[in-house]
C-alpha cells in the first residue's frame, strides 16, 4: 500500500533504486522528476486514489528506468 | 514443499529491502537469520508431528484400515484441487491464496526489518502461514520414516535431507541475489513459472493420494 505523501513515495523509490543497483545520484534526479511530474498530472482529478498515484508514477518512471518502474508497479503482486 | 511460494516470496522482498536500506554485510546477516527461522519452524513442526505419529501409530491406522486410508487420500485430493485452482490468484501476478491484509502486513514487516531477531521472526511466521499445506506432507513422511526405521535402516540422514527441503528455495533465491539478479527478474520468473508450479503441486498431491489409496486397497 503506497502512502500518497510525496516524501514517502520518494523514500520508497530511493530504497528500490539502491536495491536494483542504480547509482544514487542519477536515481535521486529522475525519481524527483518522475514523482513531481506524476503528482502534477493528477492535480486536475477531483478524487485521487492509491492506484492513480501508482499508475502515474509508473508511467513517468518508465521513461528513465524500466526495472524500477516494474518493481514499483508490481511489488504488491509478489505474495 | 520446495514448491511452496509464500516464504520464498517474502524472502525475496526482504532481500530487496535489505539491499536498499543496509550494507551488504547486514543484508547477508538478515538473509541468514530468515533462513534460520524458516529452518527452525519446519524442523520443530516436523519433529512434533513425527512424535505424534509414532505415539498414535498413524501408519498402522492408514495401511491396515481401508476407510482411514480412503479419508486420508481424499484430504490429499482436496489439497491437489486447492493447489490447482486456489493457490494463486488469477491474473498476471504471483499473488497467493492468503488475504490481502496479511500480504500487506508481511510486506510491511519485511520493509521495516532492522535486526536479526525481526528477520528470524519473519522467517518463522512466513513458514508457518503455509502450515496447512505442509501438515499432511509431514504426516506421510513421518509414517514412511517410521516404517523404514522398523526395517533396521538408519533414518538420520533421510530425516536431515527432508528437513533441508523447505529451505532449498530460500538458498536458491539467496544465490540469485548474490549473482546480481534483482527483484524485477525474480518477480518475472515467478509469474512465468506460475502454471508449472501449480501443476507440480497438484500432481505431487495426487500422486501421494494414489499411493495411499493403493496401500489401503491392498488390505481390502
Amino acid at each position: 500500500m503506497y502512502n500518497l505523501d510525496e516524501k514517502d513515495i520518494i523514500k520508497t523509490l530511493k530504497i528500490d533504486a539502491r536495491a536494483l543497483g542504480i547509482p544514487s545520484g542519477a536515481a535521486e534526479v529522475f525519481i524527483q522528476k518522475s514523482v513531481k511530474a506524476a503528482l502534477n498530472s493528477l492535480q486536475k482529478k477531483s478524487i485521487i486514489t492509491d492506484l492513480d498515484v501508482k499508475k502515474a508514477v509508473t508511467k513517468e518512471l518508465k521513461k528513465y528506468h524500466a526495472d524500477l518502474a516494474y518493481v514499483f508497479e508490481n511489488r504488491d503482486k509478489i505474495v | 514443499m520446495a514448491f511452496l511460494q509464500l516464504a520464498p516470496g517474502i524472502f525475496a522482498l526482504l532481500n530487496h529491502y535489505a539491499l536498499g536500506k543496509f550494507s551488504k554485510n547486514k543484508a547477508n546477516d538478515l538473509r541468514l537469520f530468515f533462513i534460520l527461522g524458516a529452518f527452525l519452524t519446519s524442523t520443530l513442526f516436523f519433529l512434533a508431528i513425527y512424535y505424534l505419529v509414532s505415539v498414535f501409530s498413524f501408519g498402522d491406522l492408514i495401511s491396515d484400515n481401508y476407510t482411514s486410508s480412503l479419508c486420508f487420500g481424499i484430504i490429499f485430493i482436496v489439497l491437489a484441487m486447492f493447489c490447482l485452482f486456489f493457490y494463486y490468484h488469477r491474473g498476471k501476478n504471483s499473488r497467493l491464496f492468503i488475504s490481502r491484509s496479511l500480504a500487506r502486513a508481511l510486506d510491511h514487516n519485511a520493509y521495516s526489518i532492522s535486526s536479526r531477531t525481526d528477520a528470524m521472526r519473519l522467517g518463522l511466521f512466513s513458514t508457518s502461514c503455509e502450515f496447512l499445506l505442509t501438515i499432511p506432507l509431514y504426516v506421510i513422511t513421518s509414517i514412511c520414516l517410521i516404517k523404514i526405521e522398523s526395517s533396521g535402516f538408519p533414518i538420520g540422514l533421510l530425516m536431515i535431507s527432508f528437513l533441508l527441503v523447505p529451505i532449498l528455495p530460500l538458498i536458491f533465491i539467496s544465490w540469485q541475489y548474490r549473482s546480481s539478479y534483482t527483484l524485477a527478474d525474480i518477480l518475472k520468473n515467478r509469474i512465468k513459472n506460475k502454471p508449472l508450479i501449480r501443476i507440480v503441486l497438484c500432481f505431487s498431491f495426487f500422486l501421494i493420494a494414489a499411493l495411499i489409496f493403493f496401500s489401503g486397497v491392498k488390505n481390502v
